[in-house]
Order: structure tokens, then C-alpha cells, then sequence
């Protein structure tokens, strides 16, 4: 083909997908249970409301049962994120989530970063004691903690981040059931119409039962547009480490590869140096967030993620007095938020907003690109 | 055949000249300062702090020629300035060198990190700065498969690599690079032959952090064009394990570091095209090899006489 | 102690250019790790490991061998813990829990017996081998717990739980498990061992000067060997501990920077595993506090990394020789007058 006919192909598939992606987001339209848009600044919190909830669902609510309306200070909610928020990745969009919550619920909210399994136990003691009524762990490594803690703090409620249905799920557990196959599928099937060597690989991070899932997923996908398309996969075994990223992916195009869909953090870095140093530069995937800017000539699509749907959802439960419950996280599934903007960009003095330093100067182009926000999310 | 093949597949021989870079120039620097009989465990933490500041100043003043220079030059400082305190410590004050080293490190990965968060700060859009461009060597680059794996790197590459014959020089064919080598054998026997004692040690410490420095600023400028908190993922410590391996001298530590390199993007050639072997395996694979061949080809490798211990000019031993 | 102070004020310094209270943060350090039951179990649970791992650093430095392998060992004891805890399921606690904490004795002793026969058979840098075991016992805890003991419902690099009866118990409120009435007991056993016994006096005289300990008839060869596996054998007990006590089950991540902070506490310690109590207590008290930080005064993890180390760095500028007749010129030159200087004075 003709460059031109080439560019127009890619194109064409490029937009359809989207639109794709797009649509299959329509999931329902949940019901607006109308809670909180007051803000965190209502006046005379109620903490008697708390003591006073004897919940009908079984004493475990700490929310209100009835109106539906929740005071805004008698509800604090702590996120606990196992990396730093400025991953630009998954912990970046559970931390950017944290505005929204407080704006949609009338809650408050704050955070602990980089933490690690080891240190998790006690920083979620150290939120419990100081009053916290509901603890968010950002990852399934904590899901042990959740488990063991629901049962000896029966009175707070814990949002646990899991791969399926828990075996012996406590009554004040929610379960966020996240599914990333799905949405490689989508990738995968993208990959099948978009490769012209007739060869896509899958580029995983650590190998758990996860990530295999999603090759496979993507490996169906691709399957189901391109019968005879070729599947290679490798996993660097580590999520953000770069260069491992890099010679894997070298080796990846090297076999012929031409569409890599990633199931990497901040190792998509990595091989957007790799495809770019290569004869041949090769297309990438990526999830979480959108990160076109790394790779602007070679990025196809982005599945992003949205966890403050997940744990909006979470918290409208437990404010309609249910503290427990199952949130199946997957493309195409999930309310939309009420009072949920297309994307401001952080500014100062927004809640949970702690900026280090005397102040951060923004100059150049680099910086008009950082502040433009993000693309409106799948659902 | 095809496995053959594979061994020495021309892309993957030029990214491990490429991820060798940087562990050359922080082995080279470590070198030079266990020369002079100091033990930097704080290696990775200027690594560490040299890339988050070779990516914050590029990203604050664009991607040129001069900007760049600038971002190597920070890098270098950056690394000095934590060197410097590290050499007060150690040189001046005495402390324990391990201790000094290890607290330098956890602070240099705390700074780095700050660094970055002070400058680009929390987006869910990771900011890229590009990598240097590609310079085919007009010419030399055409060669069929030696050009491919040789002549195709960016300028950092080439200067990167090319440290190795000043480094060795000076080190093994000059009258100061015999003055620094005796330093770190003998601090007394300097001392008492009047040699600026002192001078050699800073100069080296100096030198030394600058080129650790500059290595740490190899990883967003020139390998991966962005920046993460654990962008180094323990090259540093890798470096200094290079200069073991390589028993203090700039040749081994070079051909240490190309092996390993090589090793690391063997094991994910084997790992796309045979599946029997799980992924961790592969990744031991490097450090297994660096013992084997540790055992077998060198033996008894001989440290800096006066590595890591204390010289206090009044004391009688 | 000048140190400290120095320490404090800098801290204060850089928490006021953060934008954070210091008071509120230095109350809020000593409060979050000693002020409650609760905080104090956990502090104690972050010494367990520190402790162990210092004291068997420590006592390989006493020989005169550098143990950096303490993160590799410490994986090694939780795999074999782990192993056996899933081998033996179904035994009663009693049995069970001493023979998985055996296990971890093990699991970090063969690890450690590498570097043993290398450095005793052909003198083979153990600092070196040490460091790279890390890696491949952490390489091996990840293969284990992606794949076949791997839990997929946790979606990360975590294995299934082991059984309840393996658990180490719980001594405290708040989480404080039982791991620290082992560690204490072997810190000062190992001192005793050092200070009290003839073969402790061999073990640190190969330690201080090789060659007169050679010619004095003590085998060196074989003090190398009983200090590196003994090293090693305890990082090994104090990642079962980990295992047992804390997570119940194995997963990457078990040892955020305990190695290092292994070796700063056993030579903060002068290398003497009993000295080694207070010192790892202290830091755990540091890392717990501190890491409270962030919840307190909102400062991010990175700037916590700073103040440890802001801390290490001052006591060790002020604890050394010259740090002192530093701080004692100061403060000479602070209290005469200039141009009288006493004669013969040390200055």
C-alpha cells in the first residue's frame, strides 16, 4: 500500500475504534441517589447521627439509612495507595478521584501514598483509630488487611480492590471485582486490524493469574478479526521498570511485531524508546491513563480507568446504609457519576490537594500540555 | 540455528551497548572512588537523584542542544553535592563510611522523588521529553550488521561509552593516576611522601560523582525519555557490584558491563520465543551467570587495600 | 546526642519549608509510634525484623564478613516457611508454627551457606554474592507467588493465606504479634555468645586481626562459614516471621529497605547484637512515626525518606571523634572572647 492509503487505513480503524470503545460504555444509567452535593462545609455535623444509625442492615452501616442524604462531615473516607500519586498511572487516577468523591457525596476525604503490604496493616489501624469510617485499599495486595481487619473493626467500613469474588466476604467489606480482560479484548481485537506483519504481542509486567487472563483476552480478540494473525507475548516482570521494558519489547518487534498491547505501568516508557529506535516502529496500547504523550506517533488507544466511579459506587452504599457489597469494575459497566465533570485540572487549594513546595512554575509548551486534563472517560 | 541467531541479533546487541552506557559510567565513577578507598553505598541514590534532575530541567526548558547540556551538567552537581557531604563526613568527620553511604542513599531517593513531585507534580498525563535523536554516523552506519549494532546511537551513547579510554588512561598511564591508586592503597605512605593527600581524594570524589551523575541522567535523556520513581530499578546497585566484578580496573568493568546488559536482553529473547522457562528464571539468569563467572574465570579479586577504612593522619597505625 | 539535635532542628527546618507544623509533626512522630497500645504493638512488629537482621549483621561483621544479603535471606526463610506451612497444613498450631519457624532458619541459612562455601573454598568477595542471592531469592519468592501457589483473586504477586494454625499469636492489641519474643532473646543470646564463650572469643578474634588468630590456632575458615549461615539463618527466622505474624501468606514486597537499614542499625550499633535492641527499636519508632507524617501534616513519602535520613546523617556527623571536638571548638569559641586563646588548650 501506499503511504497515504497506509495512513488512511490506520486512521479510519483508529477512529471506529474509539467509537467502538466508546459505545460499548453506554452500561446503565445508574440511579442518582441524589446524596450530598453539599459541601464538606455544612455546618453542625451531626456525630450523633453515627451513633444513632442502628442500622436495619445489621448494626454495620456507618452511613445514613434513610433520607439518602449524607451530612457532609460525618462520613471520612481514606484512600491507602500502594505507589506514589505522581505515577501518572494507577495511583495517579485514585488520587484525582478523591476531589470528585467529596464534590458527588458531601464526604471527606484523605490519603496515604507509597505504601507498602508491610506498612498497610498499621496505617489503616492508625485511620481507624483516629475515626475514619471507611478505609479504601487501592490494590489486591492489601486484600489479607481488609479481610482481617473487617473482622476485628466491625463498626468501619473497608473498600478492598480484588480480581473476583471474594471466598468469605465480611459484612462490612465492599469488593471492587475489577476485570481488565475485557478491555484487552477490545485492545486485542484492535491490534488483530491494525497489524500489517500479521504478527501482535502482548507485553505484561509481573505474570499473575491477571495478566494472563488479559493476554489471553487480547489473544481472543485479535483472533476474532484476524484468524491467522500471529501471537507472541512476553512479561518483563516488573510493572515500572523501563529498560527491561525496552529490550523486551526489542525482542517482541524483533520477532515481528508491529502492535503491542501493554499491560505495563510506567514501563510503557520503555518500549515507546524501543519502538521508536526500531526499523520498523511498532503501535502500543496502553490502560489506566491516557498516555499519548509519551509515544505521540506510535500510541493507538488507552483503556482508562476509573476508580472513583468504583468507590462512588462503594460510598453511595454505604451511605444507603449497606456495607457490603460487590462492584464488578469492567469497560462498559458502571454508573455515571452525577456532578461528574469532563476533566478540570487540579488547582490549588482543592481538597486533598497538598502541594509540596514554595509553589510550582509551569513554563513552556510541555506545561500547557500537562494542564489540559484529560480525555473524556469511557463510562 | 535460528537459536544462534538470536544470540547475536543485531538489534539486540545495539540496545545492549545502549543499556550498558549508563552502567559503565556509574561503575567507572564508583571505580574511582573506591580508588581512592571509598566505599559509595549511596550509589543509586545519585543515580537516582541525577536522572530526576537531568528529566525536571529538560522538561522546564525544552529539549535543545544547550538545555540538554545543562540537564547533564545539573545531574553531575546534584551528584556532587550529596558526594560532597558525603565526603565531609567520611574524609573529614571520619564516620563510618557503610553508615554515611546507606543514609546518603535513602536520602537521595527521598530528594529525587521530591524533586520530581515539586517540579512536574501529580497529572494522570505522564509528561515524555523525548530521547535524544538517533545520529547515524553518515557512512559507517551503512555497514550491513556492524552498523546497525555500532554506528546508530545517539551522541550521550557514544560519549558515554567512549569515558572508558580517559577513565583508563588517567587511571593506569598517568603519573595522578598512580598518586590515586596509592591513595587508596595507602593513605600514609601518601601522606608521608607530601603528596596532597586531601586535594587527590576530593578531585576524585569530585570526578567520581560527576560521572554517577551523569549516568543517572542517561535514563530519561537518552533511554526512556520520562521519569519514574524507580527509574533506576537497582542499576546503581548493579554498578557497584560491576566494580567488584570487574576488580577495580576499567577494562573488566566494561566487559562486565556489556555482559550484563547482554545477559538481560538475552533472557527476553529466549522468553518471546520459548515458553518452558517461567519469566523469573530468566531474570535470575544475570545475577546467576555474574557468580558463575565470578568463580570460575577470576578467583581472588584484590580490593583497594584501604578501601572503606578511615586514615587519620595523627593516629600511629 | 548533639546529633540528634542537630537532627531535630534541620527537621524542623525542612517541615517549616514544606509547609508543615515541626510541632505537630514531632508529636505526632513519638505519638503515632508510642503513644497508643495500638501504635506501640506496631512499632514493635517493625523492630522484630530490624533487629534480627541487624544482629546477624552485626555478628558477621564481628567476624569480620559483610552480610548484605539480609533482603535475599530474609525471601528465602519466608519460601521454605511458606512451603512447609502449605505441606503440613492440617497440623495442630502447637506442632506446626515452631516446625515453620524452623523452616525460616533453614530456608535463610541454605542461602546464606552460598556465599559460606564460596568466600571459604576460593575466597570469593561474600559482599558481592550476597548482593546478588537479592535478587535471585526475590526472583524465586515471585515465581512462587505468580504461579503455583499464586491466589488469583488478589490480582498481584501474592500467594494463598496459610493456615490459621500457623499464624504466629497475637500478643498485643492493635496487631502486635509474638515475633519480638524471639528476636529479643536472640540478640542477647548472640552476645552472650560473643562475650561469655571461648568459641565466641575465637569468632571475634578472627574478626579483629586474622593473622594473629590464625597463628593462634583459630580455624578461620570454619568461623567464616558459622557467621555467614548463622547471618543468614536469621534474616531467614525474620522473614518467616513476617510470613507468620504479619501477612499470612508470601508476597513480593516483604521487605521494604530492611536490608539497608539492617546494616546502618548493626554499625550505629558498634556490630554488638545486644546494642543493636535499642538502636532497631529507634528506628522503628523513626520509620513508624515518620511515616505518620503523612497523614499528620500531609507530607508525601519522598520528604519522609529525607527526614530519616536528615536524622542518620546528623547523629553520624556528631557521634564521630572529629564530630565532637567539632562541636566542642564551637562551643569553646562561643564562650571566650576572640583573641584570648588559653594556652596549650586542646581547641
Amino acid at each position: 500500500m501506499t503511504n497515504q492509503a497506509t495512513t488512511l487505513r490506520r486512521l479510519t480503524v483508529g477512529l471506529l475504534a474509539t467509537g467502538l470503545l466508546l459505545a460499548g460504555c453506554g452500561g446503565e444509567d445508574a440511579t442518582d441517589t441524589a446524596t450530598g452535593d453539599a459541601t464538606t462545609d455544612t455546618a453542625a455535623p451531626d456525630a450523633d447521627t453515627d451513633a444513632a444509625t442502628a442500622s436495619d442492615t445489621g448494626g454495620e452501616s456507618t452511613g445514613d439509612p434513610a433520607d439518602g442524604s449524607s451530612d457532609g462531615e460525618s462520613l471520612r473516607f481514606a484512600m491507602i495507595l500502594p505507589g506514589p500519586i505522581q505515577d501518572a498511572d494507577y495511583n495517579a487516577i485514585a488520587y484525582e478521584g478523591l476531589a470528585g468523591l467529596e464534590a458527588d457525596y458531601g464526604i471527606a476525604t484523605e490519603y496515604s501514598e507509597q505504601v507498602a503490604v508491610a506498612d498497610a496493616e498499621r496505617v489503616a489501624r492508625e485511620y481507624i483509630t483516629d475515626g475514619v469510617d471507611v478505609i479504601g485499599l487501592h490494590g489486591g495486595q492489601f486484600l489479607t488487611i481488609a479481610t482481617d481487619l473487617a473482622a476485628e473493626f466491625p463498626d468501619t467500613t473497608f473498600v478492598a480492590e480484588s480480581s473476583g469474588p471474594m471466598d468469605a466476604q465480611p459484612d462490612n467489606v465492599w469488593n471492587i471485582a475489577r476485570e481488565f480482560a475485557p478491555g484487552f479484548y477490545v485492545q486485542g481485537a484492535l491490534a488483530g486490524l491494525m497489524t500489517e506483519t500479521n504478527t501482535v504481542a502482548f507485553l505484561g509486567g509481573i505474570d499473575i493469574p491477571d495478566y494472563k487472563a488479559s493476554a489471553n483476552a487480547m489473544f481472543a480478540g485479535a483472533r476474532s478479526v484476524a484468524p491467522e494473525v500471529e501471537l507472541l507475548f512476553n512479561f518483563t516482570g516488573d510493572q515500572n521498570d523501563a529498560v527491561v521494558a525496552r529490550q523486551s519489547a526489542d525482542a517482541l518487534i524483533n520477532e515481528g511485531a508491529d502492535v503491542l498491547v501493554l499491560g505495563l505501568n510506567n514501563g510503557i516508557y520503555g518500549v515507546a524508546e524501543s519502538s521508536a529506535a526500531a526499523a520498523d516502529p511498532a503501535l502500543m496500547t496502553s490502560s489506566f491513563t491516557d498516555k499519548v504523550t509519551v509515544a505521540p506517533d506510535t500510541f493507538l488507544v488507552s483503556t482508562l480507568w476509573d476508580f472513583e466511579g468504583a468507590f462512588g459506587q462503594a460510598i453511595e452504599g454505604i451511605q444507603a446504609g449497606e456495607a457490603s457489597g460487590v462492584i464488578p469494575h469492567e469497560p462498559g459497566v458502571g454508573p455515571d457519576h452525577p456532578g461528574r465533570t469532563a476533566q478540570r485540572p487540579r488547582r490549588r487549594g482543592d481538597p486533598g490537594h497538598r502541594p509540596v513546595g514554595p509553589g510550582r512554575r509551569r513554563r513552556g509548551r510541555r506545561a500547557r500540555q500537562d494542564r489540559r486534563g484529560r480525555r473524556p472517560l469511557m463510562s | 540455528m535460528d537459536f544462534l541467531l538470536d544470540l547475536v541479533d543485531a538489534d539486540m546487541l545495539r540496545t545492549t551497548l545502549v543499556v550498558a552506557t549508563p552502567l559503565l559510567l556509574a561503575a567507572l565513577g564508583e571505580l574511582l572512588l573506591e580508588r581512592v578507598g571509598l566505599l559509595n553505598l549511596a550509589i543509586e541514590g545519585m543515580v537516582g537523584v541525577g536522572a530526576a534532575m537531568g528529566f525536571c530541567v529538560v522538561f522546564v526548558a525544552g529539549r535543545t542542544v544547550p538545555t540538554v547540556l545543562l540537564a547533564i551538567a545539573a545531574a553531575a552537581l546534584s551528584a556532587i553535592l550529596i558526594g560532597v557531604v558525603f565526603g565531609w563526613l567520611t574524609l573529614h568527620l571520619q564516620a563510618n563510611q557503610i553508615t554515611v553511604g546507606l543514609a546518603l542513599l535513602i536520602l537521595g531517593l527521598g530528594a529525587s522523588s521530591l524533586l520530581y513531585r515539586g517540579v512536574v507534580g501529580v497529572t494522570t498525563t505522564p509528561p515524555s521529553i523525548g530521547t535524544l535523536p538517533l545520529w547515524r554516523i553518515p557512512g559507517l552506519s551503512e555497514i550491513p550488521y556492524l552498523g546497525r549494532v555500532l554506528f546508530q546511537h545517539d551522541l550521550f551513547v557514544y560519549v558515554g561509552l567512549s569515558t572508558l579510554l580517559p577513565v583508563w588512561w588517567v587511571l593506569h598511564r598517568t603519573p595522578l593516576g598512580l598518586r590515586l591508586r596509592a591513595v587508596g592503597e595507602s593513605p600514609k605512605a601518601v601522606d608521608a611522601l607530601g603528596l596532597p593527600l586531601a586535594r587527590l581524594r576530593w578531585s576524585a570524589l569530585v570526578a567520581g560523582c560527576a560521572l554517577i551523575g551523569i549516568a543517572g541522567s542517561f535514563f530519561p535523556l537518552s533511554l526512556v525519555g520520562g521519569y519514574s520513581d524507580d527509574i533506576a530499578s537497582g542499576r546503581g546497585w548493579l554498578a557497584l557490584m560491576l566494580v567488584i566484578f570487574g576488580r577495580w580496573r576499567p577494562w573488566t568493568i566494561a566487559a562486565g558491563a556489556l555482559l550484563f546488559a547482554y545477559v538481560e536482553a538475552l533472557q527476553f529473547q529466549f522468553g518471546v520465543t520459548s515458553k518452558a522457562i517461567p519469566p523469573q528464571f530468566l531474570r535470575m539468569l544475570p545475577y546467576v551467570l555474574a557468580i558463575i563467572v565470578l568463580v570460575r574465570v577470576y578467583g581472588r579479586a584484590q580490593a583497594p587495600a584501604a578501601l572503606t577504612k578511615p586514615y587519620d593522619r595523627e593516629s600511629r597505625f | 546526642m548533639l546529633g540528634l539535635v542537630v537532627a531535630l532542628v534541620v527537621n524542623a527546618l525542612l517541615l517549616a519549608a514544606l509547609g508543615a507544623n515541626p510541632v505537630t509533626a514531632y508529636s505526632t512522630i513519638l505519638s503515632a509510634a508510642l503513644g497508643s497500645v495500638a501504635g506501640l504493638a506496631q512499632t514493635l512488629n517493625r523492630t522484630t525484623p530490624l533487629l534480627l537482621g541487624a544482629s546477624a549483621v552485626a555478628f558477621a561483621m564481628r567476624a569480620g564478613y559483610v552480610n548484605l544479603g539480609i533482603d535475599g535471606q530474609i525471601y528465602a526463610g519466608a519460601i521454605l516457611a511458606t512451603g512447609v506451612a502449605f505441606l503440613l497444613d492440617g497440623w495442630p498450631a502447637v506442632v506446626l508454627l515452631p516446625v515453620v519457624l524452623l523452616a525460616g532458619l533453614v530456608g535463610g541459612g541454605l542461602l546464606a551457606s552460598i556465599p559460606a562455601w564460596l568466600r571459604a573454598t576460593r575466597g570469593i568477595n561474600e559482599l558481592f554474592v550476597t548482593v546478588m542471592l537479592n535478587f535471585v531469592a526475590l526472583f524465586l519468592a515471585e515465581y512462587l507467588a505468580t504461579g503455583p501457589w499464586t491466589d488469583p483473586v488478589a490480582g498481584e504477586a501474592i500467594t494463598v493465606p496459610i493456615s490459621a494454625a500457623a499464624d504466629l499469636p497475637r500478643l498485643l492489641p492493635g496487631g502486635g504479634h509474638a515475633g519480638i519474643l524471639l528476636a529479643l532473646p536472640v540478640a542477647v543470646g548472640l552476645s552472650l555468645w560473643l562475650a561469655r564463650t571461648r568459641s565466641g572469643f575465637e569468632f571475634r578474634a578472627a574478626g579483629s586481626n586474622p593473622l594473629a588468630a590464625g597463628f593462634g590456632g583459630v580455624r578461620l575458615v570454619r568461623i567464616g562459614v558459622v557467621a555467614l549461615v548463622v547471618a543468614g539463618a536469621l534474616g531467614g527466622l525474620a522473614g518467616a516471621i513476617e510470613v507468620t505474624g504479619v501477612h499470612s501468606r508470601l508476597l513480593t514486597g516483604l521487605t521494604p529497605n530492611f536490608g539497608y537499614m539492617a546494616v546502618l542499625i548493626a554499625v550505629l550499633a558498634r556490630r554488638s547484637p545486644v546494642a543493636t535492641i535499642p538502636v532497631a527499636f529507634a528506628f522503628a519508632v523513626l520509620i513508624v512515626g515518620a511515616d505518620s507524617l503523612q497523614r499528620s501534616v500531609g507530607l508525601p513519602p519522598s520528604a519522609v525518606l529525607l527526614f530519616q535520613a536528615v536524622v542518620v546523617v546528623s547523629i553520624l556527623a556528631f557521634e564521630t571523634a572529629r564530630g565532637r571536638r567539632l562541636v566542642a571548638r564551637l562551643v569553646q569559641a562561643t564562650r571566650r572572647s576572640p583573641g584570648r586563646r588559653r594556652a596549650g588548650g586542646v581547641a
